[in-house]
């Protein structure tokens, strides 16, 4: 969040980034048959993924805030 | 990647996404060193060569920007900043003082690798040799005799100065890679305060350029738009 309790588009960036970084590693290592370095990407990718439905469940929640409610 | 598997040094304060990029990079062939406390970054570098550096624009308490001043005051690494979203200025003044390239972290991975590569190869085609190498040591170098008020090139020979851009020279280079406003320079070179009108500040830089302008380093006095000048190159100091 941002400071003024808008979801943050740049963290969302982040998240983004490393969800697609570690899924791009994560079909490399599953090519080459290397478990544990694929279940270490797959773990990565599924915590930014879960950052991310945060992010949109914070966005969600604000845009239902009436106007004169919002902080 | 052909040849040698290239070192690549990655400076991001975020644990998850330095991790990712790792992950990712060592995935395509790349050795790979993370780091996420800028400080550490002199130690790291002193201590192993590195091909690239991957630097993040937002590092807490410091920048992107002001790491790569930094490290362009003394290292001649191949460096891309990675910025979380477009931010025009930080991405002009970046590539302006030195960066190798400039990048999104929202770009597809493939497309940042290519980027990589390409850096890499535009570095080893220029010196025949792996990029990332230390500027060249003592003796190689341009050296500034203090007391003798010399300028010495790297093969021995004098580079003949004028009073005010050896001073020039002198005080760009004491500040080691930090803006130097036109009016210090103004102040200690010419001791008078600056007066907008007054270009001798910016005709004593030209000269100054025609002379330690190199084809290897083009422009190592950096022209910062409405405050003043950097020194981005290598020189040695010596007293005498």
């Amino acid at each position: 969040m941002s400071d003024t309790g808008t979801p943050d588009l740049h963290a969302l960036a982040q998240h983004l980034a490393t969800a697609s970084l570690a899924v791009d590693a994560a079909s490399a290592f599953l090519e080459r048959g290397d478990l544990a370095r694929l279940h270490r990407c797959l773990d990565a990718a599924a915590t930014a993924l879960a950052e991310m439905a945060g992010w949109i469940e914070a966005k969600r929640a604000e845009d239902d805030t009436p106007e004169a409610t919002r902080p | 990647m052909t040849g040698a598997p290239p070192d690549i040094l990655i400076l991001d304060d975020d644990l998850a996404y330095c991790e990712a990029m790792a992950a990712y990079l060592e995935s395509q062939g790349c050795r790979v060193t993370t780091l996420q406390d800028p400080s550490a970054l002199d130690a790291t570098l002193s201590a192993a060569h590195h091909d690239l550096l991957l630097l993040d624009q937002r590092l807490g308490s410091t920048t992107g920007t002001d790491v790569l001043v930094r490290i362009r005051a003394h290292m001649d690494l191949p460096c891309i900043v990675v910025t979380g979203r477009s931010e025009a200025v930080d991405r002009i003044v970046n590539l302006e003082i030195g960066a190798d390239d400039e990048l999104e972290k929202t770009v597809p991975p493939r497309e940042m690798l290519a980027r990589i590569r390409s850096v890499l190869r535009r570095y080893r085609n220029r010196a025949g040799q792996p990029a990332g190498q230390v500027a060249p040591t003592t003796g190689r170098r341009w050296q500034l005799l203090a007391e003798r008020r010399e300028l010495r090139r790297p093969d021995g020979s004098l580079c003949p100065l004028t009073t005010a851009e050896f001073e020039a020279l002198h005080v760009l280079h004491e500040a080691k890679g930090a803006t130097v406003t036109r009016a210090e320079l103004s102040r200690r070179v010419f001791r008078r305060e600056f007066d907008p009108a007054d270009r001798a500040v910016d005709t004593v830089i030209r000269k100054l350029r025609t002379k330690v302008d190199t084809v290897e380093e083009p422009r190592v006095i950096k022209t910062v738009r409405s405050l003043g000048y950097m020194f981005t190159g290598f020189l040695d100091e010596a007293r005498a």
